[in-house]
């Protein structure tokens, strides 16, 4: 590992378990005649309490002066008792924002002790599908583009984040083909052994069953 | 109130202890109306009908029009009591006029939840000022005051249950050429400095806050930075 005392405390994560549990609980989903794509649907109780502060004006997430202005207008209001006096303080941001955050912590620890930065859940979301994007594009997903006739939409490469809703949708739509055409082809007491279908199928190297890409697509 | 010779108005948005010309609009009939507005219970929408049924009445009569409440009892057959009947609605409108054309800054609680809808649903200023003209619509300064004061409110308020030791904020950037219906057209604070320009690429960040509601109200104690790595 590097010497950066950050890198340091990077734990090496065994995603196999944690890929293994949510290939089974979708494809048993599936199995059941539950929609895996549904969101869930429930009664939040009452409103959400947000509350507005001051815009922070003239200033963006991509340099470090100006995410420290950000720590710095959050330490005066909710820390330093302006507002409120929080010993620690949840902090959302978006890749840039997460990023400089934690270098800025790493450098001046005693001043940003009371800050956590978090993942903001759309950005991670938007991150994820566009990693696995660039991993799956060229060997998989861009035949089924072709084949669908959504070149426009869906491209190899698209630096505008706006678009990312279209990337979303179709690897959603993509998922739960491959699930689908998996449970038509297997049965589950086949599905519940990922490890011997990718063995089973190892040396197809033919369109549909790249069961790797599956293992990975199936299980965000 | 409610004589036989004027128009009755809800108690709350009158105080008889007042100088006759700042009876309606005072301290403690605005307080009425914030709390009114963020308590959730709407049921004074009809209020100015309510307390005047002889008006009321009078003007179905007038129309020839039907009894205004049986659609609500219609309506709550159908297990939705608070939906109110068109019928009713037009009537509370009527009556709701007829109270600002009394005075105009009787805080008629149609009126204003009206004027904050336009609002929110940004109703051309254009066309806002004829309904204002028309007594339908409190003015559109008034209405962004009334708002402003509330959302201040809220934001300086506590929930009873909320963490005085951890917070939860999200912050992101956004970047918008300026208008002037923007409210960061104008920078306060900064005296000299010239409002910026319509059209102006401005560039935000904004923050917001989540109060962390904690089970039965009792807090995690920590010190500052107890989270932190080591």
């Amino acid at each position: 590992m590097a010497s950066s005392g950050i890198v340091e405390q990077i734990v090496l994560f065994d995603a196999v378990p944690f890929l293994t549990g949510h290939w089974l609980h979708f494809m048993t989903l599936h199995n059941s005649g539950f929609v895996i794509l549904d969101h869930p649907d429930y009664d939040p109780g009452g409103a959400t309490l947000l509350i507005y502060d001051p815009a922070i004006l003239d200033t963006s997430t991509a340099a470090y002066i100006e995410v420290e202005r950000i720590l710095n207008t959050t330490q005066t209001l909710h820390i330093d008792g302006a507002k409120n006096c929080f010993k620690v303080m949840f902090l959302l941001g978006d890749q840039q924002t997460f990023d400089r955050m934690n270098v800025l912590i790493s450098w001046k620890p005693q001043q940003y002790s009371w800050a956590i930065p978090v993942n903001g859940d759309f950005h991670f979301a938007a991150h994820t599908v566009m990693c696995n994007h660039d991993l799956y594009f060229l060997p998989f997903s861009s035949w089924v583009v072709t084949k669908m006739g959504m070149e426009k939409v869906v491209k190899e490469t698209d630096d505008n984040i706006a678009n990312f809703k279209q990337y979303d949708h179709f690897y959603l739509l993509l998922t739960l083909a491959i699930v689908t055409l998996l449970n038509s082809v297997f049965d589950m007491a086949q599905l519940n052994f990922p490890e011997s279908i990718a063995e089973f199928v190892r040396g197809n190297q033919g369109e549909f069953c790249y069961i790797c890409v599956a293992f990975s697509l199936t299980s965000p | 109130m409610g004589s036989a010779t004027s128009l009755a108005v809800p108690s709350w948005q009158v105080d008889g202890s007042r100088e006759p010309h700042l009876q309606f609009a005072n301290d403690a009939t605005r307080s009425a109306l914030k709390e009114r507005l963020l308590s959730g219970d709407y049921s004074d929408l009809t209020a100015a009908g309510e307390v005047n049924p002889q008006l009321k009445a009078a003007i179905v009569a007038l129309i020839g029009a039907r009894d205004t409440e049986s659609t609500d009892e219609d309506a709550a057959e159908n297990e939705q009591p608070s939906v109110i009947s068109k019928r009713r609605a037009g009537l509370e409108l009527i009556v709701t006029i007829a109270t600002r054309l009394r005075n105009q800054n009787i805080y008629n609680f149609l009126a204003v939840v009206l004027s904050v809808l336009a609002l929110g649903s940004r109703v051309p200023l254009q066309f806002w000022g004829i309904l204002t003209m028309m007594g339908v619509l409190f003015s559109d300064r008034w209405t962004r005051d009334l708002v402003k004061e509330i959302g201040d409110e809220v934001a300086a308020s506590r929930h009873p249950h909320a963490s005085v030791n951890i917070g939860f904020g999200v912050t992101d950037n956004k970047a918008y050429l300026t208008k002037v219906t923007y409210i960061n057209a104008h920078v306060e604070g900064l005296i000299d400095a010239p409002p910026r320009a319509n059209g102006q690429f401005l560039y935000t960040v904004n923050n917001l806050q989540v109060p962390v509601i904690m089970p039965h109200g009792i807090d995690l104690e920590m010190e500052r930075g107890a989270l932190s790595s080591p």
